[in-house]
């Protein structure tokens, strides 16, 4: 089984290059995706140290950038992808936990921590999930798994007006009817003190706001 | 004092005469110029007979007309407004699908350059006396 690790980068690359460096320990195929970053220089240290990329000329968003990788994956025949953070949130090992259960046949797999966040962001998820009705309790993992035939799906139409690759993605997945599993793995504090999908409060804010209407709007 | 017609027939032609040079100029395109064009030649009419707005008003059991007009405006600017959006959302999704889809070509645009480079005949010139297989992934 052909698997492809895809790395979307936005802004990271400081803690890119040992993140990377440890997965080639583990995987042969790395796409790194950046997201339309604003300095493009350290495109040609990927290069020089033999990283394939995909690059933007513009942000799109998380999971725009996870999209084109899929395309990427799909055009090239890969069976499988794995998505990682470029932050040093993820461990190789967790990457490598998601494989087997891609060639078992699941569509989506997804590793989740539940050791991560502070008490009120748990409850927050946990009124998410509930409201939702989704089966994956950690949705706004980053380190997941996915089919080749989830990546055919997951390109299409409804799926490229979502923005980060979280409960939207699972919910819709879910609803399509892709089989989806939850994998638990071990993640360190990510090396950026920021985090990428919620840098500030009012960005929090507005990503439950997005999230509720799009649960309401969504619902089965 | 001039008539009120002659007010309501001047501010409904320059209204008029605005879109129609947009649309001339080609700042607005043609499918959405119908639009505007039905709302000029509306302003205009009711610019010239406002007495219509009076009659409906009546016929629609409201007491004060102006709120009949402005009801109305309302309305169209809402649906207009409404279209704009869904055009935006629209054209998100196909700026994004296209962007993908750049990024990958490029890709591999620049993977067949390299395995171009690798054979040493193609880079000589175009001399195919040599011809070399060189197995494709």
């Amino acid at each position: 089984m052909r698997i492809l690790v895809l790395v979307p980068v936005y802004n990271e690359w400081p803690h890119l290059l040992p993140v990377l460096k440890g997965l080639r320990r583990h995987f042969s195929d790395i796409l790194v995706v950046d997201d339309g970053s604003e300095d493009k220089s350290f495109l040609s240290h990927l290069k020089d140290d033999g990283f394939q990329y995909l690059s933007f000329p513009f942000n799109l968003g998380h999971w725009n950038a996870i999209q084109a990788g899929f395309r990427y994956a799909l055009k090239k025949g890969y069976d499988g992808v794995i998505t990682f953070d470029g932050d040093g949130q993820h461990l190789p090992e967790g990457a490598l936990k998601m494989a087997p259960y891609l060639e078992e046949g699941y569509d989506v797999v997804v590793g989740n921590d539940n050791g991560r966040g502070t008490l009120s962001k748990k409850l927050c998820w946990k009124a998410l999930n509930r409201l939702s009705g989704l089966q994956i309790r950690d949705f706004t993992s980053g380190l997941r798994g996915y089919s080749r035939s989830a990546m055919n799906e997951l390109i299409c139409g409804p799926f490229l007006s979502l923005h980060y690759q979280d409960l939207g993605v699972l919910f819709m997945a879910q609803k399509m009817g892709l089989t989806m599993i939850e994998v638990p793995t071990l993640m360190t504090e990510r090396v950026s003190e920021k985090s990428k999908v919620f840098p500030t409060i009012t960005s929090v804010i507005s990503y439950l706001c997005i999230t509720l209407t799009f649960i309401f709007v969504r619902r089965p | 004092m001039i008539p009120y017609k002659v007010t309501t027939t001047i501010i409904g032609v320059i209204i008029f005469l605005i879109i129609f040079m947009l649309v001339r100029r080609g700042k607005l395109q043609e499918k959405f110029a119908l639009a505007w064009f039905a709302i000029g030649i509306s302003v205009v009419i009711l610019g010239l007979f406002p007495v219509i707005i009076d009659k409906v008003a009546w016929l629609t059991g409201i007491t004060y007309p102006p709120a009949l007009l402005f009801a109305i405006a309302v309305g169209v600017l809402l649906i207009q407004n409404l279209y704009l959006f869904i055009f935006a959302s629209q054209n998100e999704v196909r700026i994004k699908e296209l962007l993908q889809q750049a990024a990958v070509l490029n890709k591999l645009v620049e993977e067949l350059r390299c395995t171009d480079k690798s054979r040493p005949d193609r880079t000589a010139g175009t001399d195919e006396s040599h011809p070399q297989i060189t197995p494709m992934k």
